[in-house]
């Protein structure tokens, strides 16, 4: 028993040491001096500032720019302290009425548009971070971010068409759009910034 | 002459079932239900039930009351069922029992105050007696106990536990010293040790392997029965939090159902429970017992018989077993310049008077193949007779003498009388020790006649038993005493997997042991004092009933009818008995689906609908559905009861095709035919509710 | 509804996925049993020096035989003083917020290689916490539950032994030849794909749209993904675990994490293979591992596949199939069989929220779990709890052959039995006996997030996941509360400690067994039968055990939905 318990006690220390430091530490060293980038977040940066990171989405709800998913994170839309999921079961009434508020209000934006919504805009992404779109939930909006920017909607088309990230392979994962490098590639369009 | 006549037939007399039905009405007791946990929880759910309808009754909600009392009377009657199934077995195995237990019930014994003085004995009731006391049994008596003659030699009436009419000898010393009671001396006396305090000796054993309160478990049944209570411990789990769950559901989705009656739930757990096999465990072990019993075997444990299913290894005295007892003239070798003709008249005329089976196949074999048919003896013959010392015999007539014998012993006879042996001859001699043969020299004077062939033959069916047991995937091993060389031909005759040449005690022991040590199970029979230590160490050791009472006492069975082969009809047993559990087991089991499809819909039904959707067998009512799959799980034990008695099938094929066989007669038909009876049941329960509706 | 509906390229994806699992687990399997059978391998000049300075430090004997019960002391005492030691430094942390039965909770969670998550790791704890806390045990438990595996196959293995091999260095093997040098090239993988592995500062973003501002908060979080995955713990440095960008930013850092979750889980196979020199056992076992993994994780697809008929008549497109609770990235495919993989193993990683699952693809996680983790199931004990199965199967098959049931020339005995009904029940009566409690209990009813059926089915599931060691969650359950961190944080305790202290017992009972060499009558436990009724025995006990608890929960969701979205 107190073999046991001194072997414990020093396995811990020691491991403790091994794993919670030394281990991290050394991925940390080489990932910082080989993959700087991707090891800090992936950040992007535009006119000398810090516009958000290439894997993290954000809450655009303005005309000009592409809107995200949905968000369930709390209060705050695209927060990273509160990020989450809606947890809302497919039956669950408050889904039904969220999703029903959303088609509203997406609708009435484009009204243009008549056919089904893609499913990507009125539901929400488990991390509440998603910050990606289908290239359908892009086409959609398309029309209304054409009129607000004052360009051609070919345009539009085409950046869509270039920020349209394919399959791993050809199988792995989905088509998407990364809605904060396709609003960026559309402020480059431009040469404006707001 | 019926060697293994059962005691008593399989055929079936209402008479029959009278006691076992006031037995499993006694065995209503929670004394006796407690000692099984599957059943047990089903007699409390019936007295559960019972309580609830009389509580219905009282409160005057009619409905639920006949409903109750019905689902209480159908778990009763599963509880009943069960009981009968234990009653039943137990009653025709002590309907066997009882013959033999009768013939000694009423024996007195002259028990001797002091063995050396046969004058001075006491007459005491037989049931009185003690191990290692001594008694007088004179002609006409009764043997009172098993035991050990010690003084004194008798030729005794065996036939009522052997069935075996022709009277035995048995004396003290040596290997016929075994008595058992019950048995009747025909001739002289005899002193007999007792050997076993009465009611212990193998029959009272076996007696009390049939009754169900007394019967020890074996390793098997006990690990089953726990993996049983285990089942129904986490089926009691899941239909015991449903009631909460269901609740909880109910308050949820605000619906108007009601939640699951406690009835429902109960009907739930017992239809789930392995009831079918929990209520035939205890059958099916007697069951097993008794058919040993049918092969007149008698098992001092069901352990043994367990293990006689798990035999990897067998052992066989050849003598006996694997070949005749006797060996058999096969042909005649004459010496060079020996005209045949001649050789074969000397043989004859020195098997005259030689009364052994060799020596008439030798009188035989001459009339067959050579058309000489035996002078008759004449006054001037003097027989020399054969003796262990010398291992000849033969005939003097006048000034010529004719011997016979084992080679060497007639080689060493030639020697001394100033003749030779030819090269050819020993030659031949040793072609027929090669073939597992016998050679006999025949010599006539100093001058050697021939050589005679005599040939172990080798056991009508042997080989196929023997094939059948590998199969089963057991090795035989043939125990001889012959030299290899011999023992080897007559092996690869028989078509045995190996054997132990000059077999000695120790030979077979060390043997055992080594099979052991490899993990093997080793089984053998044996009959001699000199077996007792291998028959100790085997795991499963069957003695010869005319085997000496130190076999008996080493052994873990004995054989009735002293048949070397009955072992291959032990091991059948054995397994029959473990399949019959698994078997029944499965289809316990493999019967929940169907109980599922029927309670689960009616159990939600009420709250959502779509539950209806699993009711596939298009069940009437939801009370009919759980009434039919009760009634099912019920009646399903009073119709296994056959299958628990008779035992299941066993073939000597391999194990997967054995599993294929089983699983898709127990595991498949276990999974089918709860759909069809619980269907037909229901159809009947529709057909008396319209007629009940109607008037 | 049938599996030909589905599209072409998850077929593609799937089939490359067993594959190079299949390819892979072989070279990793036979590795393995060098390591634990003390051969000499490619890492030893690298790693025996680190060896001995940890057994000089710990005055261990690694050379010194234990019996089953000084094995299961050194198992016990060595997770009793992690836990603790986690436990207080939780507790002392410099966060505020964190309670004692919370403490207790995480503690329990991460010595038991559950990885219940009651709290939002962003609010609730320190990087340095998470680092040498969390990490730490990460590896520890999945140690702890590899040498368990070790000493069982040991016990196969080994003739009439009284012994089952050193604790210690079957736990300093299993972290230094094993999940160390694995995790740190996954690691490194996961770093090119965009996880994150920084001490840095948040980052305040300033947003192209003002309404999107922002906090990017990093952590040196792809050390810590690594070892989650590859040791089957799957708690996430973020709340929202694999859903995360900064965690799984990538399909294929999805695709990798996922092979990763699977790969010593099906290596352990193997490795059993090669220890008792039966190789054909090794493979009847990843057999039947596999005939449930892919049949139920084909139907949770398939079920995902369908939109939610609800949202369908709002207008809403079907074609990305019911996308609630999933990110684009990996859409349905990769979210499903993300959810089938992460509770067949015990891993309970998830990168989709498992709540807003059609109810019958939500079922298939719970059933999974049911099944009593050995589908995979967790590092070590996965395998431990299918070898349970195996005797219950050899036992009913042994007997239906007329044999008295044995496996690999080991006879079952009544001890055997004992341990695993006593296997068997612990969970079962852990999750039936504490949902029942939860539900009957205001504090537990509290707990539901979810209306109806599926509040029902979130305490299930919580209750299933904890006392099966697995982790994941119906998210939307409210578990942070004094009543279900101590409930659950038992759950967990009692489901890993009961069940690995019957292993022990067990595994001590087959090493002390002699093995009956095969004859034509001996069961053939590699045959396309045997692992049929393995299966069968599975499934049926599991189903039979759960049903009318699953019947209430998904069962009744599904047919609720369908009612109301017109189907049923």
């Amino acid at each position: 028993m107190f073999k046991a318990l001194r072997a414990s006690l020093a396995l811990l220390a020691a491991f403790t040491l091994l794993l919670g430091l030394l281990y991290p530490a050394a991925v940390w060293l080489i990932a910082q001096t080989a993959f700087s980038h991707e090891a800090n977040g992936s950040l992007i940066s535009y006119q000398g500032k810090i516009i958000g990171s290439a894997l993290i989405g954000q809450n655009f709800t303005g005309e000009r720019y592409f809107w995200p998913r949905p968000s369930a994170s709390g209060e705050k839309p695209y927060a990273f302290s509160t990020a989450g999921a809606s947890n809302l079961n497919p039956a669950n009434p408050a889904l039904i009425d969220r999703v029903r508020e959303h088609i509203a209000v997406l609708s009435n934006a484009h009204e243009t548009q008549s056919g089904t919504i893609p499913a990507d805009l009125v539901t929400a992404s488990g991390s509440g971070l998603d910050p990606h779109i289908s290239p359908a939930a892009a086409l959609y909006q398309a029309g209304r971010v054409a009129t607000a920017r004052n360009i051609s909607l070919e345009r539009i088309h085409a950046l869509i068409k270039a920020h349209t990230e394919n399959k791993t392979l050809g199988m792995i994962g989905e088509r998407r759009v990364n809605v904060l490098l396709l609003n960026l590639a559309l402020d480059r369009a431009s040469g404006d910034r707001p | 002459m019926n060697k293994s006549a059962p005691m008593t037939s399989l055929r079936f007399s209402p008479q029959d079932l009278i006691a076992p039905i006031k037995l499993a009405l006694l065995r209503l007791s929670p004394l006796h239900q407690i000692r099984n946990p599957v059943m047990f929880v089903v007699y409390v759910s019936a007295i559960l039930t019972l309580i609830d309808a009389l509580t219905a009754f009282r409160n005057t909600e009619h409905s639920t009351f006949g409903f109750t009392l019905v689902v209480s009377l159908i778990l009763w009657f599963t509880v009943l069922f069960a009981n009968f199934a234990e009653s039943y077995a137990e009653g025709r195995g002590k309907a066997q029992a009882a013959s033999l237990r009768q013939a000694r019930s009423d024996i007195m014994a002259q028990k001797l105050e002091d063995p050396a003085n046969k004058q001075l004995y006491q007459v005491v009731p037989a049931s009185t007696l003690r191990q290692d006391d001594c008694v007088y049994v004179s002609a006409g008596q009764f043997i009172p106990a098993d035991g050990q003659v010690i003084e004194g030699a008798a030729s005794v009436d065996e036939s009522a536990i052997t069935g075996e009419s022709a009277p035995v000898i048995r004396e003290s010393g040596g290997d016929r010293d075994a008595v058992t009671g019950g048995t009747r001396v025909l001739s002289d006396w005899l002193v007999i040790k007792v050997m076993a305090n009465a009611g212990e000796s193998y029959l009272d054993k076996m007696i009390a392997m049939v009754e169900g309160a007394k019967r020890q478990k074996t390793p098997n049944e006990i690990a089953l029965g726990l993996l049983l209570a285990a089942m129904t411990l986490i089926f009691l789990l899941s239909c015991a939090t449903l009631l909460p769950f269901s609740l909880y559901n109910v308050r949820q989705t605000l619906s108007a159902a009601p939640p699951v009656s406690l009835t429902v739930l109960i009907a739930l757990l017992v239809c789930l429970a392995p009831t079918t096999i929990s209520g035939l465990l205890s059958a099916i072990g007697i069951a097993g017992m008794n058919r040993l019993m049918q092969a007149n075997v008698i098992a001092t444990s069901g352990r043994a018989v367990e293990a006689a299913g798990d035999i990897n290894v067998l052992l066989l005295d050849k003598t006996g077993t694997i070949t005749l007892g006797n060996r058999q003239a096969v042909a005649f070798f004459a010496a060079e310049g020996v005209a045949p003709i001649q050789l074969v008249k000397a043989a004859l005329l020195s098997s005259l008077a030689d009364e052994t089976p060799e020596g008439r196949s030798i009188i035989e074999l001459a009339r067959m193949s050579y058309g000489q048919t035996p002078p008759s003896k004449a006054d001037d013959m003097i027989f020399i007779p054969f003796s262990a010392d010398t291992r000849i015999s033969g005939v003097t007539q006048g000034d010529r003498t004719i011997l016979k014998g084992a080679g060497d012993a007639i080689e060493a006879h030639i020697l001394k009388e100033g003749g030779t042996v030819p090269p050819s001859l020993r030659g031949q001699i040793e072609t027929i020790a090669r073939q597992g043969g016998t050679p006999l020299m025949v010599a006539q004077g100093a001058r050697a006649l021939g050589v005679i062939h005599l040939k172990d033959i080798v056991k009508k069916g042997i080989k196929e038993r023997l094939a059948s047991l590998r199969a089963m995937g057991i090795k035989s091993v043939m125990v001889t005493g012959d030299n290899p060389l011999t023992a080897a031909a007559i092996a690869a005759e028989a078509g045995v997997d190996d054997f132990i040449a000059q077999a000695t005690p120790e030979t077979k022991l060390t043997y055992i042991r080594k099979r052991q040590e490899g993990g093997e199970m080793v089984a053998m029979v044996g009959d001699g004092t000199n077996d007792a230590p291998a028959l100790a160490q085997a795991d499963v050791a069957v003695a010869m009933n005319s085997g000496t009472q130190a076999a008996k006492e080493a052994a873990n069975m004995v054989d009735r009818d002293s048949d070397p082969t009955k072992l291959i009809e032990v091991v059948e047993i054995g397994k029959q008995l473990l399949m019959t559990r698994g078997s029944l087991t499965t289809f316990s089991l493999a019967n929940d689906i169907a109980k599922y499809f029927a309670i689960i819909p009616a159990v939600f039904m009420a709250a959502y609908p779509a539950f209806g959707g699993l009711n596939i067998m298009g069940l009437a009512t939801p009370h009919s559905a759980i009434l039919s799959a009760l009634l099912f799980n019920a009646l399903i034990i009073i119709a296994l009861i056959p299958v628990a008695m008779r035992g299941v099938a066993y073939r000597p094929i391999g194990a997967g095709q054995l599993l294929r066989r089983n699983l898709l007669i127990y595991g498949l038909g276990g999974m089918i035919a709860p759909f069809i009876g619980i269907k037909l049941i229901d159809m009947a329960i529709a057909l008396i509710m319209n007629g009940v509706a109607h008037v | 509804m049938s599996f030909l509906s589905l599209p072409f390229a998850w077929w593609a994806q799937l089939a490359l996925f067993f594959v190079i699992l299949l390819v892979a687990m072989r070279p990793f399997g036979l590795y393995m049993a060098r390591v634990f059978s003390g051969e000499r391998t490619f890492l030893t000049p690298l790693m025996q020096p680190i060896e001995n300075v940890l057994y000089k430090l710990g005055r261990i004997d690694p050379h010194e035989e234990m019996d089953w019960k000084t094995y299961t002391v050194s198992v016990l005492m060595f997770s009793i003083i992690g836990g603790l030691a986690l436990f207080l430094f939780l507790l002392y942390q410099p966060f505020p917020d964190i309670s004692a039965d919370l403490a207790l909770n995480i503690a329990a969670s991460f010595v038991t290689n559950t990885n219940w998550q009651s709290y939002a790791p962003e609010t609730t704890l320190t990087t340095t916490s998470q680092m040498i806390g969390l990490a730490v045990q990460n590896f520890l438990s999945a140690a702890v539950g590899f040498a368990v595996l070790i000493a069982f196959l040991r016990g196969l293995a080994r003739d009439s032994s009284k012994t089952l091999g050193n604790f210690w260095s079957d736990l300093v093997k299993g972290v230094l030849y094993l999940l160390l040098p694995l995790s740190f090239f996954f690691a490194l993988f996961l770093v090119t794909q965009g996880v994150v592995q920084t001490f840095g500062e948040a980052s305040v973003v300033s947003p192209l749209d003002p309404t999107a501002s922002q906090i990017i908060a990093t952590g040196p979080v792809a050390s810590q993904v690594a070892i989650k995955q590859l040791g089957t713990n799957g708690g996430g440095f973020f709340t929202v675990n694999a859903a995360h960008p900064f965690e799984n930013p990538t399909p294929l850092s999805s695709f990798f994490q996922m092979l990763a979750i699977l790969l010593i889980p099906a290596a352990s196979a193997v490795c059993f293979g090669a220890m008792t020199r039966r190789h054909g056992d090794g493979r009847a076992l990843l057999w039947a591992m596999f005939l449930f993994l892919i049949p139920l994780a084909l139907v949770s697809l398939m079920a995902e596949h369908q939109a939610n008929p609800l949202l369908k008549a709002l207008g809403v497109d079907p074609a990305l199939g019911n996308m609630e609770g999933k990110e684009m990235r990996f859409g349905v495919f990769g979210s499903t069989l993300w959810a089938s993989l992460t509770t067949a193993t015990s891993s309970g990683s998830t990168n989709a929220a498992l709540d807003s699952f059609m109810p019958l693809a939500g079922l298939i996680p719970l059933l999974f779990i049911h099944f009593g983790e050995v589908v995979f199931g967790g590092i070590g004990s996965g395998l431990c709890g299918l070898f349970v199965y195996v005797f219950l199967t050899v036992f009913m098959a042994g007997l239906m052959i007329g044999r008295s049931p044995e496996y690999l020339g080991k006879k079952i005995g009544i001890f055997d039995m004992k341990m695993v009904s006593l296997i068997v029940l612990i969970p079962a009566f852990l999750t039936l006996g504490g949902t029942a409690l939860a539900v009957m209990t205001q504090a537990g009813q509290n707990g539901a997030g979810n209306p109806a059926e599926q509040g029902f089915s979130e305490i299930l599931y919580a209750l299933s996941s904890a006392s099966h060691n697995n982790g994941s969650a119906f998210g939307g359950i409210k578990s942070n509360t004094p009543f279900y961190n101590i409930l659950l944080g038992l759950c967990m305790l009692l489901g890993r400690f009961g069940v690995i202290t019957a292993f022990l017992a067990l595994a001590g009972s087959m090493a002390a067994k002699k093995s009956t060499p095969a004859s034509a009558g001996t069961l053939d436990t590699t045959s396309p039968l045997f692992i049929g009724l393995l299966v069968g025995v599975i499934a049926i006990i599991s189903v039979l055990t759960f049903i009318p608890a699953l019947s209430l929960g998904p069962v009744a969701a599904h047919f609720h939905l369908m009612a109301a979205g017109g189907l049923g």
